[in-house]
């Protein structure tokens, strides 16, 4: 049957896609922008990106939130990758520090510097690539999301939403946050990597590394601060490198990771202290202004 | 996985949606240790002596506080190759408008009814609402069987409410089943599987092969114009096959197609964002008959927006729109995907209102403006003075001096 050979995986690629062109056509491409993380749900972005205007090239810019405190390796990949794309990188001037400066650190080199940026150029609509079985907020929220002028998530106060006649129109008062991979689960992004042969960040494959563990998680050892012990780990998400926690695993390659995640027993959340601090917290930070 | 399978969850605040998607998530191993926990944790804070399931899907702070579902949650499951696609509303009536958008979404809709409340106001409410939005299957579940005493097989309570659903079915168009189950202790839930999974595989097997595409761009690259569109019934148009685009009324073929939702077609017609290119015959007119669920009160200015088409509503009254322009689509119960619209306030941008079309076909009026056809002709000019050799602009220039 020819229907067979037409995998959920296209489905899901249609919608992006579709979400993607309806969201840039119907607005000016310089008030948008791409919010670009490094990890693998941006790497799968960037894809559809390209994908979504082929032949012409992406008509937006992107944009990395930089910390200062993100992998060596993401550095290095970023620096390939900005010769595909036109990307901002912005950083808070500010500069606290994750083992310091706790839980404000998060907010002023987080979420605080993605309102600087976005205010700074003057961006109305920004992509994420956030998936709605990541976390149980992200479950509730919409494709096109509408924030307020300070960039405030209302769970209350959404658009009715009937994808795929997305409402695509911001106003003085309000912007849009915009989820191409909302319907994506953590496996589908693999095997979607997998098919497509996109690149992502070394760090998500397995190998000795030297990690510090601690009741929180285990942590890439840094020389001048901790003494680690070789492990042979991998990491389900990538952030700021002291906030991310790691995951034993054999996984080597992406066909490893596909066989491991579907026995996966604990959700890719659980490496991220971010999202994890207490309960409600990934709620309260996109109500901030967090994406 | 093959195919995805969307559904929602419906019916009455409280009846058990939520608790029976929780239990759908976790039977089907869909549940990882940390939520399960985090949801053993929360119930034993709010004093509860089992697990609530319904934690797994509400998922804001004040829905675990309420213990209420407020908006529509997304869910995934994988079950014998199917992926489903959850999306469980609320019941409480402030929130209908979150269970409409769900219904819009779908063919399918498990609908809980809790055997001791029975029937409610927004129970009939829900399946109302689901009638009109063409949701075809109707898998009614009577929850909290555990609490029914003795033999379930002719429980007096649940015999009587059964009557009660059949009656009130007669009224409707509806392909249902009733399976009385619990959602705390399990029972019959694998039917419910297997009712879905019937489903499922009924609405995947009956994928049609009508294209309709709406442009939501054309570029020029040298001398190629390309055409970016949304598959409005999710099928692809292929090289070669002939298409009619509207509203011109011109037949186009597809010279080539480069990658989802991106072509080339065979002619120099000038399309634009807006049109809609398709294989299967649609309506094209300004005065819509429909109906239309009012999300907030309608407003002096307003938005229709269908396909990739947004016009302005010039007129409504509760059957007919006039909108200053047409529109291309097709009546609710011919292609439901392009039957229906979402109305938005112009001021605010904020969408107010689902528009359903219905009737437009058989009451066979003439609601066309002569736009239409002036632009049918302009289309046949355009191509004609392409074919002569004449470049984009100077037939651009050409055609306005005409008028
Ligand atoms: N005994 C019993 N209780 C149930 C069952 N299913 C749900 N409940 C209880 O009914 C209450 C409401 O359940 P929910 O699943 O939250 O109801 P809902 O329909 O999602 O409610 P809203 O989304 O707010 O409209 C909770 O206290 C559940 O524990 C069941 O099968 N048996
Ligand atoms: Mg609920």
């Amino acid at each position: 049957m020819e229907n067979a050979l037409k995998n959920h995986l296209i489905e899901l690629e249609n919608e992006s896609l579709e979400l993607i062109r309806e969201v840039c056509f119907t607005n000016d491409f310089d008030k948008i922008v791409v919010l670009y993380s490094i990890g693998k749900d941006s790497s799968v972005l960037l894809h559809l990106f390209q994908k979504a205007f082929y032949p012409f090239p992406i008509p937006v810019r992107f944009m990395h939130i930089d910390t200062g405190w993100k992998f060596k390796e993401m550095y290095t990949f970023r620096e390939k990758i900005s010769k595909d794309i036109n990307l901002i990188v912005y950083k808070n001037p500010e500069n606290l520090n994750p083992f310091t400066d706790g839980s404000r650190y998060t907010e002023i080199m987080k979420t605080e510097a993605l309102k600087q940026a976005i205010e700074q150029y003057g961006f109305k609509i920004a992509f994420g690539g956030a998936r709605r079985d990541e976390e149980k907020s992200r479950s509730k929220e919409r494709m096109v999301s509408i924030r307020d002028k300070y960039h405030k998530w209302n769970p209350r106060n959404q658009n009715p939403e009937i994808s795929p006649l997305w409402n695509t129109y911001y106003t003085e008062e309000t912007e849009l946050r915009v989820f191409p991979l909302s319907n994506w689960t953590e496996l589908d992004i693999w095997e979607y990597i997998r098919q497509e042969n996109i690149n992502v960040v070394d760090l998500y494959f397995a190998k000795e590394r030297n990690v510090v563990k601690t009741p929180s998680g285990m942590y890439i050892a840094t020389q001048d601060k901790h003494k680690g012990e070789k492990r042979s780990v991998r990491f389900r998400t990538l952030g700021c490198y002291p906030l991310t926690g790691a995951v034993e695993s054999e996984a080597k390659n992406v066909d490893d990771v596909i066989e491991e995640l579907k026995t996966a027993k604990y959700t890719e959340r659980i490496t991220r202290v971010i999202d994890y601090d207490t309960e409600g917290s990934m709620e309260k930070k996109k109500k901030d202004g967090y994406f | 996985m093959d195919k995805i399978f969307s559904f929602i969850c419906c019916g009455s605040v409280d009846d058990g949606k939520s608790t029976l998607i929780g239990r759908l998530l976790l039977d089907s191993g869909n549940v990882k240790i940390d939520q399960l926990q985090e949801a053993e944790k929360i119930s034993k804070r709010n004093g509860s002596n089992r697990t609530e399931l319904s934690l797994l899907s509400d998922g804001l702070l004040s829905e675990r506080e309420q213990q209420i579902t407020i908006d529509v949650a997304h869910r995934y499951f994988d079950y014998n190759n199917i992926r489903f696609h959850i999306l469980d509303c609320p019941g409480h009536k402030q929130y209908t408008r979150n269970m409409v958008i769900a219904a819009a979404m779908t063919n399918t809709a498990l609908l809980v009814v809790d055997c001791m409340g029975g029937i409610q106001e927004q129970t009939l409410k829900h399946i109302d609402i689901c009638s009109l939005l063409r949701v075809q299957n109707l898998c009614i579940c009577i929850t909290k069987c555990d609490l029914l005493q003795g033999d379930l097989q002719d429980n007096p309570i649940l015999k009587n409410l059964c009557k009660k659903i059949e009656t009130l079915m007669k009224k409707y168009n509806f392909n249902y089943t009733i399976i009385p189950i619990s959602s705390v202790s399990g029972y019959n839930i694998d039917k419910v599987f297997n009712q879905i999974y019937t489903y499922a595989q009924e609405v995947l097997e009956t994928q049609n092969k009508k294209c309709i595409l709406h442009i939501q761009a054309a570029r020029l690259s040298k001398d190629t114009r390309f055409y970016y569109a949304r598959e409005t019934t999710h099928t692809s148009p292929e090289k070669g096959e002939n298409y009619t685009l509207y509203p011109a009324n011109i037949g186009v073929g597809i010279s080539n197609v480069t990658g989802h939702g991106v072509f080339n077609i065979d002619s120099d017609i000038d399309v634009e964002r807006g049109d809609c290119i398709t294989n299967t015959p649609v309506l094209v007119h300004n005065i819509l008959k429909q109906k239309t669920i009012w999300f907030n009160e309608p407003s002096e200015d307003m938005l229709l927006k269908h396909g990739t088409r947004i016009v302005k509503i010039k007129k409504y009254t509760d059957d007919l729109i006039e909108t200053d322009d047409v529109i291309i689509f097709n009546d609710i119960d011919d292609i439901k995907e392009n039957g229906f619209a979402v109305i938005i306030d112009n001021k605010t941008k904020r969408t107010i209102g689902c528009c359903v079309f219905i009737d437009n076909k058989r009451s066979n009026q003439q609601t066309t403006t002569h736009k239409n056809e002036d632009e049918s002709k302009k289309q046949k000019l355009k191509s004609i003075l392409a074919s002569q050799g004449f470049s984009q602009a100077d037939i651009n220039k050409m055609i306005a001096s005409i008028k």
